[in-house]
């Protein structure tokens, strides 16, 4: 699988990445580091535990490394819980509409995280 | 803390303050061609490394939302300890938060970027900033007085005060010395044979001063040392010292004077110590056969006599004895008058001429320069009404306002409303102040400053490159134009190299500032502030201040 193979079976966008990290060696290394950056595993473990505090750092910090990989999807998803637990924010969500974006957010990063996997396989 | 400076093509080291470890990565993996980079998982690492490294960092990227120690505690810590101003800081936000920008501001920091990374936007942007930052440093090179290799005026103070803070039991005596009649020498026997006549005194003075630590030139003619506390009377050790000039030289008849100010007070600044010594030495000027004078006593009392002309002041405004005079500023442009800067002076019916270098700091000791500063305001704002309705072309006249003036007045309210009083275009009025005033209470000032600047006046930030210079006044202030201070000028026509004179265009370009030079003195100096690409001009070569009617006559004449 190529770098950009993976881009398409992952719904990034490869030409935002190649915009910040300009060779695919570049992002071939950072997408794999990818694997174990922990801000998805605080923000969910946040979200379980409802821990506003957790939700907002985790989602900020998953918004901010996917925004870099290229990741857009899934940093805008990021970016919307972000905004719904930034202190002081007024909550603008139902709960069920929350509950939709923690679901979306865990499915898409659990598929980026196996494509991304299948992807190191094969280096 | 120095930076070298070397050109822009030095590699410069930036640290990197960020938690997430592959923001991280990927930020120093992309300014490692162009940088050194150092990296911090917080801000406590931050602060340390910037400890550590100090003087060797050029730049800070700093992440806003860290555990242990954000972006915010960051840049508090840096703001409080104050020792890292000239480290500007970028702030990285993956947020379009205004607010956290607007904190961060506040705090100091000096430019946004948002995540995901531009990397050439990005890299381009930190090149400006230290390029910047550079000027500004370059500025600062006025450490040494160039003409005597004596620490300048601000740098003596410090490094004094650094003796004084480092041995509190230590005993110390200040010696000033000033040339007698400096000015008058200087007519007689040029400026050239005078500077070299200076030249030797700063090299012989601390080899005949016992206890020599650190010396000064603190003044055109005045030098000021701190020694260690000599038991022996000053007048003694003083009384044998006879300044010899290089034989080489043609004779000049010179008179020097000392005066002394005896184990300085530690709670004191070195700078009211000096003035101390100074008082003493003004006493015994014109005195013929003495040349050493001890601050004491009497001379406390003295002291109490320049509180006598503090009285004299609210008189001296009901009989109008204070006037103003005008210094024309000439626009290269368009090679006319382009405004002028308004001046008072004081003349007593009794004491006759007082100089504003005496009365001016008792004022704003006391609080009377707030009443005088609003009587001369008033005052220009008469001679311009007076200008248009006599059809003269008025041309923009700046005013000074001093620090108290932002305190004790709602500063733009009432400069607006005088300038209504006589139906003048704000634009016709420029509010000039010192950088130093912004030190004190810097949200007052800059808040006042952007009023005045939404009302239409113009701000000229004066004295700029005397002393310490910092970007953060430019940073922080609304300003319009930047007045260059007549010691780069002089340094620049002393030694001919106009290189920190071009950085101080560069850096107001940058910021698109005008510039005015003052104290421009001769034809050569006029020329090469033309090549910089110098706005205006202020000095004797074009006119010397004017009282209001020699004033009206020399626009008249330039502008019809």
């Amino acid at each position: 699988m190529t770098i950009q193979e993976l881009y398409e079976k992952i719904g990034g966008s490869y030409e935002s990445a190649k915009k910040i990290l300009p060779t695919d060696k570049m992002l071939a290394k950072f997408v794999q580091k990818f694997l174990s950056d922990k801000s998805a595993e605080k923000l969910l473990a946040a979200h379980e535990s409802g821990d506003e505090t957790g939700m907002f750092e985790g989602s900020h910090a998953l918004k901010g490394v996917c925004a870099n990989l290229g990741l857009n999807r899934l940093s805008k998803l990021a970016s919307e819980i972000s905004e719904e637990y930034r202190p002081g924010n007024p909550k603008t969500m139902s709960p069920d509409e929350l509950e939709r974006h923690f679901t979306d957010l865990k499915a898409l990063y659990e598929a980026t995280i196996s494509g991304i996997q299948e992807f190191a396989a094969g280096q | 803390m120095k930076r070298k400076m070397e050109g822009f093509t030095e590699r410069h080291t930036v640290l990197v303050v960020e938690d997430n470890d592959m923001n991280r990565e990927i930020l120093c993996d992309l300014l490692e061609d162009d940088f050194n980079v150092l990296q911090a998982e917080n801000g406590v690492v931050g602060l340390l490394t910037l400890e550590e490294h100090g003087g060797d960092i050029a730049m800070v990227l700093l992440d806003v939302y860290m555990p242990v120690c954000d972006g915010f505690t960051f840049l508090e810590r840096k703001q409080e300890s104050g020792r890292f101003d000239s480290v500007p800081v970028i702030v990285m936000t993956a947020s379009d938060s205004v607010d956290d920008e607007i904190r961060c501001l506040k705090l100091g920091a000096t430019d946004f970027i948002t995540k995901p990374y531009n990397i050439e936007v990005m890299k381009n942007r930190m090149k400006s900033l230290i390029r910047l930052q550079e000027s500004a440093a370059m500025l600062n090179r006025l450490e040494l007085d160039d003409l005597t290799r004596l620490y300048s005026k601000e740098f003596f103070f410090h490094n004094a005060s650094i003796v004084l803070q480092s041995n509190p039991d230590g005993r110390y005596d200040i010696v000033c010395c000033d040339v007698e009649n400096f000015r008058t020498m200087n007519e007689r026997y040029g400026r050239e044979q005078c500077d070299s006549f200076l030249h030797g005194l700063a090299a012989w003075l601390p080899q005949v001063l016992p206890g020599m630590i650190v010396g000064g030139r603190i003044g055109a003619d005045v030098f000021a040392f701190l020694t260690e506390h000599q038991e022996q009377d000053w007048t003694d050790i003083l009384k044998n010292a006879h300044f010899r000039m290089n034989p080489d030289q043609k004779p000049m008849q010179f008179s020097i004077k000392y005066g002394v100010a005896q184990d300085i007070d530690h709670e004191g600044s070195v700078s009211s110590s000096c003035d101390r010594a100074t008082l003493a030495l003004r006493q015994i000027k014109g005195r013929f056969n003495t040349h050493v004078a001890v601050y004491d006593e009497e001379m406390r009392r003295m002291q109490l006599r320049e509180h006598q002309l503090v009285e004299f002041a609210e008189p001296a405004i009901e009989n109008r004895e204070f006037q103003i005079y005008y210094q024309p500023k000439h626009s290269l442009e368009s090679d006319t008058t382009g405004g002028a800067e308004a001046l008072v002076r004081w003349i007593h019916p009794q004491l006759g001429f007082i100089s504003p270098g005496m009365f001016i700091p008792l004022f704003e000791k006391n609080g009377f320069i707030t009443k005088l500063d609003f009587y001369i305001w008033e005052e220009v704002c008469r001679e311009l009404r007076k200008l248009l309705d006599e059809g003269i072309p008025a041309v923009p006249i700046s005013i000074n306002v001093s620090r108290m003036d932002f305190e004790a007045l709602d500063l733009a309210e009432k400069i607006a409303s005088l300038a209504d009083k006589y139906e003048l275009d704000h634009s016709l009025l420029h509010i000039e102040l010192t950088e130093s005033i912004a030190g004190d209470n810097p949200e007052l000032i800059a808040s006042t400053l952007e009023r005045l600047h939404e009302n239409g006046f113009i701000i000229e930030l004066d004295d700029f490159g005397s002393g310490y210079s910092s970007l953060t006044s430019l940073n922080t202030l609304t300003l319009d134009v930047l007045k260059l201070d007549m010691s780069i000028i002089r340094h620049a026509a002393a030694t001919s190299d106009y290189s920190i004179l071009r950085y101080a265009v560069l850096l107001a370009d940058g910021m698109r500032l005008k510039t005015v030079a003052e104290g421009v003195e001769t034809a050569d100096q006029v020329a090469a502030l033309k090549v910089l690409g110098c706005d205006y001009i202020q000095g004797y070569y074009y006119s010397k201040p004017l009282p209001g009617p020699e004033f009206e006559k020399y626009i008249a004449a330039r502008c019809a």
